[in-house]
């Protein structure tokens, strides 16, 4: 029997992450070290790890039952994007690029890949990012630029093949 | 004022200075405390936004 279909979405998320090249920002920013992980904890933060690290971690599978016997799945997940990056010892020491920039680049190299194909090669109806979190009160780790992007994937299958 | 009750406030404050130097300077939140925050708040938007769709 073949992986189930929230399977296939993970799985073809974390390949499509990838496939991202960075070639200094003319098309992405960064190449990542991609991981599927369970959740975000601190072995995640590796320091000997050199590129910026992309986490794909699974969250809830809501589903609907329509009378035709078809289910619809929103499978949803999170990406968590993370780069080296020491803050100044003063606010006022400029660094360039600045915290939130690394960030943004992160959330940027992302987004585009995904929108790049948003039905993961005929998997998916849909797929959103429904939330980008760079807040410092979430996102904040002595040494890391994170940034958390929630997203959800939509696909519909018959009841006999989930 | 009975030695008891002396030995009884004394603990007591003690707790209390305890208490304030936690509230003071919390530890420092983790990957793991920062991730779980971050799903708390994707979660009561998730719900808001369906509130407002069934509104």
């Amino acid at each position: 029997m073949a992986e189930s279909r929230v399977e296939q979405i993970i799985s073809a998320i974390k390949t499509k992450l990838e496939t991202i090249v960075g070639d200094g920002g003319t098309t992405y920013w960064h190449t990542y070290h991609v991981i599927r992980y369970h959740a975000m904890t601190a072995e995640i933060l590796d320091p000997s790890i050199e590129r910026p690290i992309a986490v794909v971690i699974p969250d809830v599978v809501e589903s609907e039952e329509d009378t035709n016997r078809q289910i619809r799945k929103f499978v949803r997940f999170d990406i968590v994007g993370t780069k080296k990056h020491q803050l100044p010892a003063r606010p006022f020491d400029a660094t360039a690029p600045n915290r939130w920039i690394v960030q943004n680049r992160i959330a940027q190299d992302v987004e585009k890949k995904l929108r790049e194909d948003v039905t993961l090669g005929g998997l998916t109806d849909n797929l959103e990012i429904t939330l980008t979190d760079e807040t410092a009160e979430t996102t904040y780790i002595d040494g890391w630029a994170t940034v958390m992007m929630n997203c959800v994937a939509q696909t519909v299958h018959s009841a006999s093949t989930p | 004022m009975s030695d008891d009750l002396k030995k009884l406030i004394s603990i007591l404050i003690e707790e209390i200075r305890m208490l304030r130097h936690q509230l003071d300077a919390p530890g420092e939140d983790t990957i793991s405390d920062k991730f779980a925050k971050y799903r708390e708040n994707v979660r009561r938007m998730r719900l808001k936004k369906a509130a407002e769709e069934e509104s």
